[in-house]
């Protein structure tokens, strides 16, 4: 079981890592430093954080595919329970005959597990994969162009705290217990971007010692996507031990065809048919713009708002909904299963297309280059300082408006092998000190990091799980 | 530095161990278990009575002003009609009669004759001139033959002789006689010393009566013929001299004849005999029945029968006439006439009754052409048989006819009720029996009916004697019998009469007065039976097993169960003090642990009785609340096993009284039935 966790993390995405916006492909560089991205990524990195980044690639042509480690971002987390708290709780315990049983909790032992949740309990499943990219450094003049097809997921479930007392304590009476925090969102989409970017530091040459500007046109094309629009639930016990469900549900949904999903309410029979390349439910367009200038040899700047457009679903969509109110007060009635179906159990239909936003996000960036700065020329390696702004414009399944400070260090003692790390405050989980190191030969690079090294640190007091892996091959 | 570089290197190693080695999920996941605590509503419900009987027509709320609302049970049905069908009706009858020919007639008999001449009796003889002497001289002579007949016997008539003297002088016949020549026995005879004289050419008539004579065709005279002569004087003696002789049978009554016959004249026989002896009537249709006519011919005569039975119609209207042939000396002839549907008998007068049939035979006897012996006592005789007749109608004056009620029975369909129910006394108000008799008869009617009611240990009876009068639609309301009283005998007792019969005989016509009726004509009855639930009731017991359909919980979740909490909150509308106690039951019905169970403080569930006022009806509705506890393994076999037996302890408000309250079909019970169940989540 172990075992499957870690491959788990492996495999599972980093959107939350990138601490603020964007369906980035992974660049653990800029991960280990605690994502100021704009600044950081670099090569066919910066096709999606900072187009700009681009036209400074230092190698002609750079290349990132499955071979030989895939290039993924994994997150997998909650903010409520650690895995200590998973073994304590669904850990198990053996009895007399030494069979592994669920362990029992009193009434403290509730209490305490009750105290662990917050209003919202977010669990969040993430992976990015990207699955080729390429990019050309064709000459100052002429710029550089660049090419990466991307597959992003991304699950988030929050729990309001009141189903999970409703759970663990039962109704109390005279009480409502609230559903409204209650979120289901999904997604799967699958991005190509097409980057120019050229050097234009003759525009700015009093000012910068260099200046690029890039742009990246995403076509996105959307095979599932999921997410409760309104819920309105709330279950009271009344006083008189009546039991009223308050329902005011809708989703949305939309999936490829090539699922073969089958819905209740359409009869029609639909045939499975998957493969790499799946037909979309939904289509999108995408931008992401970005600038990058470097002050001298020590300070730079960058700055890129990347994923502006959004995903048109409109091959079959679906909306379930339901609305209404009930109130129980004979649960021997014959009928009210009936009742309940009737009013509350969402119905299904096809229903117009619906389009979901890009997760839409401004980054600034600026760095810094401490060794160049001293100067001493005994500064053992290369030490890069950083700092980035990220603010994303929207809550979408990748996204938050939650504005993230990053704070972070490349340190090379050796050229070959990168050390990095940094601090994050705000974003997706406040605080955080992230870390990595990569292997950087003249062609081949491979980089790991992780946002939350504490969270490594911490063991199984951990409440999250996440690793990016990237690798590149550069000539 | 490569140094630095070396170490340095050991850093990204270490944290790329601790990356894959820090997080140590558990093997298996297993769900915590705790104890939690589930409330949920289990019925929250108005239960009227309405609600329990609307599937039931029977039981009704009453639109009687003077019990607006008042439930009632309510039935109404039909009593097998009584149909006069075959019960109108005349028992076989018949009748005998004769008689006899009477008179006997033959044809005309001419006179006789014979010639006695001169020469027979002296020795003179005729066409000469002489003197006659005195001369007495004894004669016979044959008559003429008879052809009339051969021999009879007359019972009374007369033989006129005529004696005609061709001689001129007088002569006196002595001694004659007139004797059957076949036997010589005398037929008549003049009297002794009484001569017959006759002058000369002249005659003398002498008739002799013919009693109890019998004669035969051939007749012979005897006799002796006397003259005193011619007193020597010569006479002249015609050619033809001697004394012609003629007999005349006249005014003939045959007792018995032998001969050939001509055609006799009709003869009747003729009865009239009664019907019925109390039955009078102005007409009878009959329905069914038969009739015979068995003739016998006690004659040598062959007979043509003309029978009239002059007050008996055909189903033509046409009154019965038959003729028919009775051969010589025929018996036992029979006509038969197989079906007497729709014929009718009459009374001869419009109006007037009669219990009379009459009927006329003549008898025509037909002329022979042989000799036959006939003796006037000859007779005819005719039986007239009638079956048992069937009237299809009938008016008059019938006789009081009586006839048996089919038995007819109702019941309270109390179903598993009677069973379970028991109680010590019930005083039921105003129970209600109507009879509804509708007769179509056109006679007054008396039913003498039984009611019998019963319960499943006694039986009672109550006895009715009802009067309807003539095409009557009559209601009669057997509190008038009382039938409250009646029914209370049992309900007092502990005994609810669930079944009744009604049975009985009636009688058509008691006082015997002119009227009609028909076949078709019937007496058909209804009841509506009513008991308003307007009643008391002490120390009723109602026992039932139930079955709850329980919510579907897997077995897991009720081995999970800790207890089960339930609180009965009743508010009570229905003037009824109700208080349950039971059982539960396992799949064989043996009891596991009483409900509400032992370790609960109070060992039955009482639902208190509102307050009434002294009509019965409900004044103000009683709250009651309980709490039922189960703990352990009696809430897991109370989940287990839904079967229960229930026992109901009822009485009516105020208790121990028998005080009659109102049920209304807007009487109800709120049940408020809340629980609060403690289980072991992942047990």
């Amino acid at each position: 079981m172990k075992y499957f966790i870690c491959v788990f993390l492996i495999l599972s995405s980093l959107i939350t890592a990138q601490s603020g916006g964007t369906i980035s492909f992974p660049d653990a560089r800029s991960v280990a430093m605690g994502s100021p991205n704009a600044i950081t990524s670099t090569g066919v990195h910066s096709i999606v954080a900072n187009p700009a980044n681009l036209a400074f690639q230092k190698s002609t042509v750079e290349i990132s595919t499955l071979f030989p480690i895939p290039s993924i971002n994994a997150f997998t987390g909650n903010d409520f329970m650690s895995f200590n708290d998973l073994e304590y709780y669904f850990g198990g315990v053996n009895d007399a005959n030494g069979n592994l049983v669920g362990r029992y909790l009193d009434s403290s032992e509730k209490e305490i597990l009750l105290s662990k949740f917050g209003n919202k309990n977010n669990i969040q499943f993430n992976t990015a994969i990207n699955l080729f990219s390429a990019s050309v450094f064709a000459g100052k003049d002429i710029g550089s162009f660049g090419f990466s097809i991307n597959d992003i997921i991304g699950q988030k479930t929050n729990l309001p705290k009141d189903l999970i007392d409703l759970g663990i304590n039962g109704n109390e009476i005279g009480r409502a217990y609230s559903l409204a925090d209650f979120q289901l969102s999904t997604s799967y989409l699958r991005e190509y971007d097409f980057t120019y970017a050229r050097d234009f530091s003759y525009l700015l040459d009093d000012i910068f010692k260099s200046f690029s500007a890039g742009i990246t046109f995403k076509v996105v094309n959307g095979f599932a996507y999921s997410e409760i629009q309104k819920i309105n639930t709330k279950i009271s016990t009344l006083e008189d031990h009546s039991i009223l469900i308050e329902n005011d549900f809708k989703a949305k949904i939309a999936i490829s065809p090539d699922f073969g999903i089958e819905w209740d309410f359409d009869k029609s029979k639909k045939k499975q048919n998957i493969s790499p390349f799946l037909k979309p439910a939904g289509t999108g367009f995408g931008i992401n713009l970005g600038f990058a200038a470097q002050i001298d040899s020590i300070w730079g700047l960058a700055l890129s708002i990347t994923d502006i457009g959004s995903v048109n679903w409109n091959t079959d969509p679906v909306t379930f909904e339901s609305k209404g109110s009930f109130l129980i007060t004979d649960i021997i009635d014959s009928t009210l299963t009936d009742s309940l179906n009737k009013y509350l159990e969402p119905t299904g239909h096809y229903s117009d297309g619906f389009s979901s936003s890009l997760p839409t996000a401004l980054r600034l960036g600026a760095s810094f280059r401490l060794d160049k700065f001293l100067d001493k020329g005994d500064f053992p390696g290369e030490m890069l300082i950083v700092f980035g702004f990220n603010q994303g414009f929207n809550n979408s399944l990748n996204n938050t408006t939650v504005p993230l400070f990053a704070l972070g260090f490349e340190w090379k003692p050796a050229s070959i092998i990168p050390i990095r790390s940094g601090f994050t405050f705000g974003g997706f989980n406040g605080f955080a000190w992230s870390f990595g190191f990569g292997i950087d030969t003249n062609i081949f690079e491979i980089n790991f990091a992780s946002a939350d090294i504490l969270s490594v640190l911490k063991g199984n007091d951990t409440k999250i799980a996440q690793f990016t892996v990237g690798t590149r091959w550069k000539f | 530095m490569k140094n630095i570089i070396r170490k340095k290197l050991y850093v990204p190693l270490f944290l790329l161990i601790l990356l894959f080695g820090c997080i140590s999920p558990p093997n298996d996941f297993v769900a915590p278990s705790y104890n939690i605590n589930i409330s949920f509503p289990i019925m929250d419900s108005l239960l009227t009575i309405n609600q329990f009987i609307k599937d039931d027509s029977s039981i009704v709320a009453s639109d009687d002003p003077n019990r607006l609302g008042v439930l009632v049970y309510s039935k109404s049905d039909v009593i097998e009609p009584f149909f006069v069908s075959e019960n109108l009706k005349i028992d076989a009858f018949s009748t005998y009669a004769s008689n006899s020919i009477g008179t006997i007639k033959i044809n005309k008999i001419p006179p006789i004759k014979t010639i006695i001449s001169i020469s027979e009796w002296t020795p003179i003889s005729g066409g000469i001139a002489a003197v006659f002497p005195e001369i007495s001289s004894a004669v016979t002579s044959d008559f003429d033959l008879i052809n009339e007949f051969q021999s009879a016997i007359f019972q009374s008539g007369k033989l006129t002789l005529t004696i005609h003297n061709n001689l001129p002088i007088t002569t006196e016949f002595r001694e004659l006689k007139i004797v059957n020549k076949t036997d010589g026995s005398i037929v008549v005879e003049s009297l002794v010393n009484s001569p017959i004289l006759t002058a000369p050419f002249d005659s003398t008539n002498v008739t002799f009566d013919l009693v109890d004579a019998s004669v035969t065709n051939s007749l012979e005279i005897q006799g002796t013929i006397y003259t005193q002569g011619s007193a020597n004087e010569i006479v002249t003696l015609p050619q033809d001299a001697g004394t012609l002789i003629s007999a005349n049978l006249i005014d003939l009554k045959i007792r018995s004849v032998t001969g050939e016959l001509p055609e006799q004249d009709p003869f009747i026989v003729e009865d009239s005999f009664i019907i019925d002896d109390s039955t009078k009537i102005e007409y009878i249709v009959l329905e069914s029945g038969n009739f015979k006519i068995k003739a016998n011919n006690y004659s040598d005569l062959d007979l043509i029968v003309n029978f009239d039975v002059s007050n008996l119609f055909d189903n033509q209207n046409n009154n019965y006439k038959q003729s028919f042939r009775l051969s010589r000396n025929e018996k036992n002839k029979v006509i038969e006439i197989p079906s007497l549907q729709n014929w009718s008998i009459k009374s001869p007068t419009s109006g007037l009754l009669t219990n009379k049939l009459s009927y006329t035979a003549s008898i025509t006897a037909e002329a022979t052409n042989d000799v036959r012996t006939i003796n006037n006592s000859d007779s005819v005789s005719f039986n007239l048989n009638f079956s048992k007749i069937f009237i299809a109608s009938a008016k008059g004056m019938i006789k009081p006819t009586t006839f048996k009620i089919a038995e007819s029975d109702f019941s309270f369909d109390l179903g598993d009720l009677k069973n379970n129910i028991n109680f010590d006394s019930v005083y039921i108000n105003n129970t209600s029996l109507i009879l509804e008799l509708i007769s179509s008869v056109n006679f007054e009617l008396n039913l003498n009916g039984i009611i019998t009611a019963s319960s499943d240990k006694i039986s009672k009876q109550l006895k009715l004697n009802i009067d309807v009068p003539t095409k009557a639609n009559k209601k009669i309301d057997l509190n008038d019998f009382g039938f409250t009283e009646f029914v209370n005998s049992f309900t007092s007792i502990g005994e609810l009469p669930y079944k009744f019969i009604f049975s009985g005989s009636g009688t058509i016509n008691p006082n015997y007065t002119i009227g009609s009726i028909s076949k078709t004509d019937s007496v058909s009855e209804k009841y509506f039976f009513e008991i308003p639930l307007n009643f008391g009731i002490a120390s009723g017991e109602f026992k039932d097993t139930l079955k709850v359909d329980s919510i579907k919980i897997d077995n897991n979740t009720i081995e999970s169960i800790s207890s089960i909490e339930l609180t009965v909150e009743t508010t009570n509308n229905i003037p009824i003090n109700i208080i349950m106690s039971g059982n539960l039951l396992d799949s064989d019905n043996n009891s596991l642990f009483t409900i509400p169970p032992s370790y609960n403080i109070d060992n039955q569930i009482v639902i208190e009785a509102p307050d009434i006022d002294e009509n019965g009806n409900v004044v103000t509705a009683q709250k009651s609340k309980q709490v039922i506890t189960l703990l352990d393994e009696d809430a897991k076999t109370f989940i287990n096993n839904p079967n229960f037996a229930v026992k109901f302890s009822l009485d009516t408000a105020p208790i121990n009284n028998l005080l009659p309250v109102k049920f209304r079909d807007t009487d109800n019970i709120y049940f408020k039935i809340y629980g609060k169940v403690n289980y072991k989540v992942n047990n």
